[in-house]
């Protein structure tokens, strides 16, 4: 029986979040991180094993990375040929709709700054209200006050 | 200088400041004005000479200010173009007056409008597919200033290049009548 091998993801507030390795690996950039811890473990003491499997993410809060990878839990799956199109389509936009606008737009920062094309692009479609052209301005503004 | 006050909604309040206290640039709409280091906050500025090289290099500094720069111009324009693509393309005007970074970007996302998809504003049918009809209405229908596409004209040939082609068919052909290529031809 495989161990399913755990990564802890350290926020910018101090908190931690554990999940897959699997599924933090969906971001490009933890990816890398992981992947070149391993290359350092090899050539140093094993002293320091509290800070084993410890990604640091300096510019995600936990409220934020807990979306992030509440969505890529989700889609760990998705290069296997075993995806339900639709039920995934209608799980996204779920997502978004259960998301207030201000995380969203926080999210999407995340989503660029741990290079995560499909988040992203999920993201960028739904940034705007495509109804009632006054709602046009007021989602800039929300985009626009946005702070990491 | 008088500072008047605009109603506008100051959908940006930047400041940048240059090396710690020559003063700020505050951004509202299209121009940049340039105010001495005061400590009251303006809701609006009226106009002063913009300054357009400043702006273009704020952005070149690492967002860690103190000041409220904005994340989301942070991000390359790829992705504001991604973002503003969502939008109809009646709002898309309106987003011109927030920021340079987004005008442009706004510009571009208006052009994929009409590349990608019919514009709203245009009913080309009014029934399902009906050719007979439509052609009168669509007249009356005013044009949504659609973005001209820059499309490659190819340029007619010039009268001595047909000259030359019509030379060159003729040509191939009596060559071909000549080899019995054309069957049917009558011989001339």
């Amino acid at each position: 029986m495989s161990s399913k091998k755990m990564i802890t993801l350290k926020s910018l507030d101090g908190r931690t979040l554990e999940v897959e390795e699997a599924v933090a690996k969906k971001s490009p950039m933890i990816k890398k991180m992981i992947e070149d811890e391993d290359v350092m473990e090899d050539e140093v003491d094993d002293e320091d094993n509290d800070n084993d499997n410890v990604v640091h993410l300096r510019k995600v809060t936990y409220k934020v990375l807990d979306k992030v990878m509440e969505y890529c839990k989700r889609h760990v799956n998705d290069d296997e040929k075993v995806v339900n199109e639709d039920e995934l389509k209608a799980w996204d936009q779920d997502f978004i709709v259960k998301t207030d606008k201000s995380t969203l737009c926080n999210l999407l920062l995340a989503a660029y700054y741990l290079n995560i094309q499909s988040l992203l692009l999920l993201l960028s479609k739904n940034a705007f209200h495509k109804t009632g052209e006054d709602k046009t301005m007021e989602d800039m503004r929300i985009l626009l006050a946005c702070q990491q | 200088m008088a500072l008047g006050k605009k109603c506008r909604s100051s959908l940006l309040k930047r400041s940048v400041s240059f090396g710690g206290g020559e003063g700020f640039v505050r951004a509202l709409g299209r121009k940049r004005i340039e105010i001495p280091d005061a400590e009251d906050s303006y809701s609006g500025l009226s106009p002063k000479t913009p300054l357009k090289k400043q702006r273009s290099e704020c952005f070149a500094f690492d967002f860690d200010f103190e000041g409220e720069s904005s994340k989301l111009e942070a991000l390359p324009q790829e992705i504001l173009i991604k973002i503003l693509c969502g939008v109809e393309h009646e709002d898309l005007k309106q987003l011109f007056h927030v920021s340079k970074a987004i005008r442009e970007a706004t510009l571009i996302a208006k052009q994929f409008h009409f590349a990608y998809s019919t514009p709203r504003k245009i009913r080309a049918f009014r029934t399902k597919i009906d050719f007979s009809e439509s052609n009168d209405e669509l007249e009356e229908i005013e044009a949504p200033n659609a973005p001209r596409q820059q499309r490659l004209h190819r340029a007619l040939p010039s009268q001595k290049k047909l000259e030359e082609i019509s030379v060159n068919l003729l040509d191939s052909l009596e060559e071909g009548m000549r080899r019995g290529l054309f069957m049917d031809e009558d011989d001339e």
